[in-house]
């Protein structure tokens, strides 16, 4: 069997005035429409219908700002290529950054550990009381939105080999 | 002159000193680690100046007021200039030969690290090719590239070491700005494959930035390869800044500065007073 292969982005978004550490809600389908319509204004029907064939996000981190985008192998280039020109995500002005592209879901999970470590490593400089500490180490490293994103995927796919 | 590890954007063009801070503290949390600021000087200043000069008759204390001083780096805090080279650029935007002269033998413009010009006619291009010493060509994304290149200039400026700029900063935001990048990173494609391109921001404000693989994506739809956008943002960068470093210390295979610093010299005295621990390497650097 051939399996498809995908490309996961890891990106961080990064609304006007809001950079570093500050957390930041966003919903899932802002996000969705944002890239899609970046897509259609950069590449046209021809990209939005490219990259459309498997594509989903995720916002994974509120604190970090951290969202995952599933697409194709090849398409991802168009989207890729697309990220920089986003300006608004959910009518406010925001930019992308690429952080990490992978090409499975396993790897991505696996940066984005080292990665939100890296960044608690920065934002516990300010907490005092432990306490505290403890409670931005749980919201930095949790990544359960990502797991139930596999766990959906995965299901979806079983499935779809069934029929 | 150092070099920093890292990627370089040899444009940022900040209209105010805190602006400046906060473009230069996004690009550090970017990663890149050199950076030029840039002054563009139009041709019409020089037209300008002209007529006040007429109307003062001869009573100006500037020689060459037509390229400004480069902008002061004093307000920056220290922990930025640590962690990111600064170097200073000017841009200069001309129609005719005889205005370049001008701007170039000005006293100014040797307090600047790297040159760059926009030629805004087709003598202007042939001019930068065939005679001027600069560094990169640029041109305004703004408005619709003004000249045709053609493949004998562009090997000719390529040989001479010069680089050609894309300045992605306002095509990320607008539309016929983007268009026009495109339009002249895909005319570069066609006429010299590309060879010699540089690609650097050009931001006036830190939502202009992206991150330098954000950059490389973006310049696929310049007509770069991968490996071409990868050293678009690192080698041409270096290439540029050591060429300008020749241009203007002359052609050198090495170059060695003597450190003159005050502090060192307050180190030694410090060191007979026997009350200071030095790290190792200061001592060593004092020697030598």
């Amino acid at each position: 069997m051939v399996r498809f292969k995908n490309r996961y982005i890891a990106v961080e978004v990064n609304p006007l005035g809001v950079s570093g550490t500050k957390s930041y809600a966003l919903s899932q389908k802002d996000l969705h429409l944002s890239v899609v319509s970046a897509v259609q204004t950069l590449h046209g029907d021809f990209g939005v219908a490219a990259i459309s064939n498997g594509f989903t996000t995720k916002y994974c981190n509120e604190v970090t700002r951290i969202a995952l985008i599933r697409v194709r192998h090849g398409p991802h280039r168009i989207l890729a290529s697309t990220l920089p020109c986003v300006t608004h995500v959910g009518h406010k002005p925001a930019t992308m950054r690429t952080i990490f592209i992978g090409a499975t879901l396993k790897k991505c999970f696996l940066f984005l550990q080292r990665y939100q470590r890296s960044a608690l490593d920065k934002m516990w400089a300010m907490q005092r009381t432990d306490a505290e500490r403890q409670a931005l180490e749980a919201a930095v490293m949790d990544l359960t939105a990502l797991d139930e994103w596999t766990a959906k995927r995965t299901e979806v796919d079983t499935k779809k080999t069934q029929l | 002159m150092k070099h920093k590890q890292g990627f370089y954007d040899l444009c940022v063009t900040p209209t105010s000193t805190s602006s400046l801070v906060s473009i230069l503290t996004t690009l550090v949390e970017l990663g890149y680690r050199t950076v030029a600021i840039n002054q563009i000087v139009e041709e019409s200043a020089l037209v300008q100046e002209k007529n006040k000069k007429k109307r003062k008759a001869e009573n100006n204390v500037n020689p060459n007021p037509s390229i400004p001083p480069p902008m002061k780096l004093d307000d920056i805090p220290e922990v930025l200039r640590s962690s990111i080279q600064i170097l200073q650029r000017i841009t200069i935007s001309f129609s005719t030969s005889d205005n370049a002269h001008k701007m170039i033998s000005s006293e100014n413009i040797k307090k600047y690290d790297i040159i760059a010009v926009i030629p805004t006619s087709k003598a202007a291009l042939m001019h930068t090719c065939n005679t001027l010493d600069v560094d990169i060509i640029s041109f305004d994304t703004s408005i619709k590239m003004p000249v045709q290149w053609n493949r004998k200039l562009y090997n000719l400026a390529a040989e001479k070491g010069m680089w050609f700029e894309l300045p992605y900063g306002l095509g990320v935001l607008d539309s016929t700005a983007r268009r026009n990048l495109i339009q002249a990173g895909h005319s570069y494609h066609a006429i010299g494959k590309s060879k010699n391109i540089l690609i650097s921001s050009g931001a006036q404000n830190p939502m202009q930035i992206r991150g330098p693989y954000d950059v490389i994506n973006l310049s696929l739809l310049l007509g770069l390869s991968e490996e071409q956008a990868k050293s678009a943002i690192t080698n041409a960068g270096r290439a540029v800044t050591l060429r300008a470093e020749s241009r203007r210390r002359g052609k050198a295979v090495v170059c060695i500065e003597k450190i003159v610093s005050n502090q060192l010299e307050v180190v030694d005295e410090e060191d007979n007073s026997d009350n200071t621990i030095l790290p190792a390497c200061k001592k060593k650097k004092t020697l030598g």
